[in-house]
């Protein structure tokens, strides 16, 4: 098991590493000029500002150079500065990335404590209204866009039954029952489109499960029905469940970003989306970056509770 | 979110073990009623689509300042845009842009994950080690914050989106195509074929591919549901497709600003966007039950 | 200048008559000389008792965006920075609400030489940074050094040309030596780029772009980027017993339906550049006001000469008439703009001229013809570049593009976000482009820096008229208004007739505000208006 913890320890920082080239090298070798993009928002330079400014954020040097350099900041944590104002980005990122971990982290939890009784029940009743209720429920709402639920969701309790507020961030320290009202709405939008995909992961992992031979032998045993059911099938079918939604952690984060433009939430999404139409290049490439860790992070720990979890892991056979 | 195949680890091999012959019979109807329900939906926008410059009532790009934000009438069956422009006609040109860059991405998509993940099955080794890790790498940046990032180098359009969603899901295909390789890799018959003297290139073509294309079909059917929920997100933030050309996402975008003038404009893409990933999705689940040998 | 009519059509009760045209005929005798105040407040106050004004409160304002950096010298004329920096920092002179001239800010007195090229200001004594420094000339020629500092890379510093020396020759007065007169330089250093900075705080190493320390009436408290941006009263400030407000705090929305809503709910006191669609629903309501500038934000589409065919004026002269302006307004702008007649000068600036008319006005047949004059009668393909950050950029491109489909101008849209749009515009890479026209300073010489080949924009369109660039050298030394006045004219008239650009429509651009915020006024041009901060006050 520390073996495996250990390999798999390795294999991430690695991924977190080639994440980062991957990212400082696209970025880079960009077509259209960064500076110009970056500065351009008065269109009134001469074309010897832009090369003083080029000089100055570093950009003439050669590649490699810069590359090194970038990496020696990374080491110590420094992220870089923004093109446009200067600002270092590992402080705003260390404003804006808890608030949008915050959102996943609640979203989770809606979506597992929402979708995992709404998995089991649809196999108890399957192929029954209530199964087919869900399953098409689960449906609708993974395709709905998220923007149009978030929207739709924002329009409803918002603005026309005014229920929740709909703007003006406070943080959690600053006014807390603000602060959680202000959640609540955007955490929901993603929880149930997070729910519908763990329902259907339930279900079919524990459909799964059942008709294995061990469940079988339980019920043959003449074991209650109900102890079949959450000891033996949901307890193994949990063991898939975890994995695939500690992978869908990825999508979350991606879902927060449309969903922080639509509730005006001020995590990272917006940091990303302004760079983004800026042309600001060491902002997004230091979100992609953190992101891409902390995702690579939430792997390693799924992997880990998945081994400790699965005895054919944990015992050494992988 | 795209649905992934992965093998279910902790699950033993299972046989068919139905309760009642009736309920299987119930899902096998069910199965084909999906891919019917999802795959005549989607023909419809497909026609609709292609037939656009046909049937459309009107021009989709010229404006006519004179009937902005009218609602519907017979002339204009779904109302008019902040521009004057027919909905209707907006909506369908719109179709082609979506379904366009949805299946031209995970066309693209598939064809790179085919030709990675067969040249790292097959040959092992230092590719499967370079290919492998681009690919996990790909896979650990969340797909949205990844499209961003590269429109952030390539800029927005029709298609640098193209480009960056098959990027962004050819991983998962790589990953497909690379077990289904492997796997067929260590028959019998291959070995017997290099004995003979079979090239690889004619092992490949004609033993692997055919075995590798059902799980790739089942991967890109739930795909594509994906591509056109990531395309009309990033057109809805601006990062996508630009204006004046139609899409989905970008309509939905501007009817918003005009909600407290227009309610109805909001409805009419947001309804056809979610009607249409609907029908993917249906489709690739209904794929995925028809070809999938587990279930 | 404000419109003032546009103040007085605010509120749906009747205007006693009385009331009415005894202002009406005090407006109508002073268009271009008495400073008008757009609100009801303002010219009642003036008859009425002076009412006194209540300390306290702080002022919530929905910014229009979040201001990207707050250095006032390496932001170009950006509506946020600006007014962020116009109320942290304070500059030598500021303008007059209505911008026909300054008033001395940190500079008390100033002397201007014979020859028109040396400026000689004495500064205010006992002036005090937010720190509790005392300012000294110093920091002033630290200021502009820097400013024309090439590393710099100030958007504004080219408008001042090359040359400039600023000396601090005792510890009362900076002198500035000019390489040649002119005589917009007073209006030029009203702006909020050429703000008074702390060398001390530059020196210790402090990035302008992230933190301020100014000498203005309000100190800079901390910035939440996407939430808020907080400013504080400076009790130290040099005019005594101002500013009124305890303080500012701007709120970032991501939309304008949410700042317009949160303006509604009174979440915010004051938001500016309100969304067209909402004017009318905020001027219905009477307890709100509007402040308006409907004569300073110019929409043009603007050509390429070294590209085919539009060095060919009759080219330029007929696609000026293929465009419908009442169309472009009621696409960009839902109705509330109004059509350019003359050239790009607001009606209350004194070089205003009603001589001055648009000759190539909306004519479909008229541009048809001129095409067919200048050698293409079948029309021409060509490319439209605008920006898709803007809705009414976006919007006046597809109806120019409209209008010469018509007379058979085939126009492919080029829509590119705006730093892009910029880019391109910069580098030369566009036919024809579709933009906004604002003065970055408040004088008429800013028309030197669009229509003098020498200057940036003078570049990136490539004009070559000896003749006009004559006119706006000269007007730019003299020191005659009159002079300066016959001498715009004749440039402007030219403009009419050679049409680099086309001028379209002016927007009306308003900022709103509940009525309890007493003495705001809206300066006309960019955002100005927070030069007067120190005198605004809350009525609650």
């Amino acid at each position: 098991m520390r073996i495996y913890a250990l390999q798999r320890l390795v294999l991430s920082f690695f991924l977190a590493l080639g994440a980062a080239l991957i990212v400082f090298f696209s970025l880079h070798l960009a077509p259209g000029d960064a500076v110009l993009a970056a500065l351009g928002d008065a269109g009134m330079m001469t074309r010897e500002q832009v090369q003083v400014k080029r000089h100055e954020l570093g950009l003439d040097r050669s590649l490699l150079v810069q590359c090194g350099d970038w990496l020696a900041h990374l080491a110590r944590g420094d992220l870089g500065v923004s093109f446009v104002n200067g600002r270092p980005i590992a402080r705003d990122l260390a404003a804006t990335f808890p608030r949008s971990i915050e959102l996943v982290v609640a979203a989770l939890l809606i979506g597992v404590l929402l979708g995992i009784p709404a998995g089991v029940y649809s196999t108890t009743h399957q192929d029954r209204w209530l199964d087919y209720l869900l399953t098409a429920l689960s449906l609708a709402a993974v395709s709905v866009p998220s923007f149009v639920s978030g929207m739709l969701v924002l329009l409803l309790f918002g603005l026309t039954l005014r229920w929740l507020p709909v703007s003006g961030y406070i943080s959690f320290a600053d006014d807390p029952g603000q602060h959680l009202q202000l959640l609540i709405l955007p955490a929901t939008t993603l929880g149930l489109i997070m729910a519908a995909t763990v329902t259907r992961m339930t279900r079919t992992a524990m459909l799964e499960v059942r008709r294995s031979d061990f469940v079988r032998t339980a019920r043959a045993k003449g074991l209650p029905e109900r102890l079949v059911l959450f000891y033996h099938t949901l307890k193994n079918a949990l063991l898939p469940v975890v994995t695939l939604t500690g992978v869908e952690v990825g999508s979350l984060l991606g879902g927060t970003v449309i969903i922080e433009y639509v509730f005006t939430w001020p995590g990272m999404s917006t940091l990303l989306i302004t760079a983004a139409q800026r042309r600001d290049y060491p902002v997004v490439q230091g979100v992609v970056l953190v992101t891409a860790f902390f995702f690579v992070l939430v792997s390693l720990m799924v992997d880990l509770l998945n081994a400790s979890l699965d005895p054919r892991i944990r015992d050494g056979s992988q | 979110m795209a649905q992934r195949l992965e093998k279910i680890p902790g699950g033993a091999p299972t046989q068919a073990m139905p309760e009642d012959a009736t309920a299987l019979a119930r899902r096998g109807r069910w199965r084909s009623r999906r891919v019917l329900g999802g795959g005549g939906t989607l023909l419809f926008f497909l026609l609709a689509a292609i037939l656009a410059p046909v049937l459309a009532p009107h021009d989709p790009l010229l404006p006519d300042p004179a009937h902005a934000l009218a609602g519907p009438s017979a002339a204009y069956l779904l109302g008019n845009d902040e521009f004057g422009r027919d909905v209707l006609t907006r909506l369908m040109y719109g179709a082609r842009i979506s379904l366009l860059v949805s299946t031209a991405s995970i066309a693209l998509g598939v064809a790179i994950g085919i030709g990675a993940g067969l040249v790292a099955g097959y040959y092992g080794a230092l590719p499967d080690l370079l290919v492998m890790r681009c690919a996990d790498v790909i896979l650990a940046i969340p797909p949205v914050l990844l499209a961003i990032a590269v429109v952030a180098i390539l800029g927005p359009g029709v298609l640098n989106l193209i480009l960056t969603i098959a990027v962004i899901y050819a991983p998962r295909f790589t990953r497909v195509a690379y077990a289904s390789t492997r796997a067929v890799r260590g028959r019998e018959y291959v070995a017997a074929a290099l004995a003979l003297g079979a090239s690889d290139r004619r092992i490949l073509a004609r033993t692997i591919l055919p075995a590798i294309i059902a799980p790739l079909l089942v991967q890109a059917a739930l795909a594509l549901g994906a591509a056109m929920l990531l395309e009309s997100g990033l057109s809805f933030i601006g990062l996508g497709i630009q204006a004046p050309t139609p899409s989905w996402g970008l309509m939905v975008s501007s009817a918003r600003e005009l909600m407290a003038q227009d309610p109805l404009l909001v409805i009419w893409p947001s309804t056809v966007l979610a009607v249409a990933v609907l029908a993917f999705n249906v489709l690739g689940d209904g794929v995925r039950d028809l070809l999938d040998p587990r279930h | 200048m404000r419109n003032a009519l546009g103040g007085l059509q605010r509120p749906t009760k009747a205007i006693p008559r009385r009331t009415f045209f005894t202002h009406a005929g005090r407006l109508a005798g002073g268009l271009a000389i008495i400073p008008l105040f757009a609100s009801r407040g303002g010219a009642l106050q003036a008859s009425a008792a002076a009412v006194q004004p209540k300390r306290g409160g702080i002022l919530k304002f929905a910014l229009n965006t979040d201001p990207p950096k707050l250095d006032p010298a390496s932001s170009g004329p950006t509506g946020a920075i600006d007014s962020v920096c116009s109320m942290v920092y304070s500059r030598l002179v500021n303008y007059k609400p209505d911008v026909s001239g300054v008033t001395p800010d940190l500079a008390e007195k100033w002397d201007v030489s014979p020859d028109g090229k040396t400026y000689t200001f004495t500064l205010r004594r006992g002036v005090l940074w937010h720190d509790g420094k005392m300012l000294t000339p110093d920091d002033v020629k630290f200021s502009f050094d820097r400013l024309f500092d090439p590393k710099t890379a100030a958007p504004f510093a080219p408008s001042f040309g090359k040359g400039v020396q600023v000396e601090a020759p005792n510890a009362a007065t900076v002198r500035f030596t000019l390489p040649s007169p002119n005589a917009a330089f007073l209006p030029m250093l009203a702006v909020p780029q050429c703000s008074i900075v702390s060398k001390a705080f530059v020196q210790a190493g402090n990035n302008l772009a992230d933190a301020m320390l100014g000498t203005g009436p309000f100190v800079f408290r901390d910035h939440q980027p996407a939430v808020q941006l907080r400013l504080t009263r400076n009790p130290k400030y040099y005019m005594e017993g101002k500013p009124y407000l305890d303080g500012i705090t701007f709120t970032f929305f991501r939309d304008n339906e949410a700042r317009v809503a949160a303006l509604k709910t009174k979440a915010v006191d004051i938001m500016d550049f309100v969304p067209f669609p909402d004017l009318a629903g905020l001027e219905a309501n009477p307890e709100m006001r509007v402040y308006f500038d409907k004569e300073t934000n110019f929409f043009d589409f603007r050509m390429h000469q070294d590209r085919e065919p539009f060095g060919n004026v009759k080219v330029r002269q007929a696609l000026s008439c293929a465009v419908d302006r009442q169309a472009a307004i009621k696409a960009a702008l839902v109705g509330r703009g109004t059509v350019v007649t003359g050239g790009p000068l607001w009606k209350a600036s004194w070089a205003y001229s009603p001589d001055v008319r648009q000759n190539y006005t909306y004519d479909p047949d008229r541009a048809k013809k001129l095409l067919a004059d200048a050698g293409y009668p079948n029309g021409f393909k060509t490319t439209i570049l605008s920006n898709t950050s803007f809705a009414m950029h976006q919007n006046t491109a597809v109806t120019v593009q409209a209008g010469f489909k018509a007379v058979g101008v085939d126009a492919e849209l080029k829509l590119y976000d705006f730093p892009t749009y910029n880019q391109k515009f910069v580098t030369g890479d566009f036919d024809i482009g579709v933009g906004t026209v604002i003065p970055s300073y408040g004088d008429p010489d800013f028309l030197w820096s669009y229509f003098n080949s020498k200057s940036l924009w003078g570049q990136n369109l490539k004009l070559h008229d000896n003749e006009m660039d004559g006119w706006l050298d000269q007007a730019r030394a003299s020191t005659s208004q009159a002079a300066r006045k016959n001498l715009y004219i004749n440039v402007q008239k030219k403009l009419m007739e050679t049409v680099p650009i086309v001028f379209l429509m002016t927007r009306d651009y308003a900022d709103a505000a509940w009525a309890y915020l007493k003495d705001y006024i809206h300066i006309p041009g960019y955002s100005w208006s927070g030069e007067r901060a120190q005198e605004w006050w809350l009525d609650k």
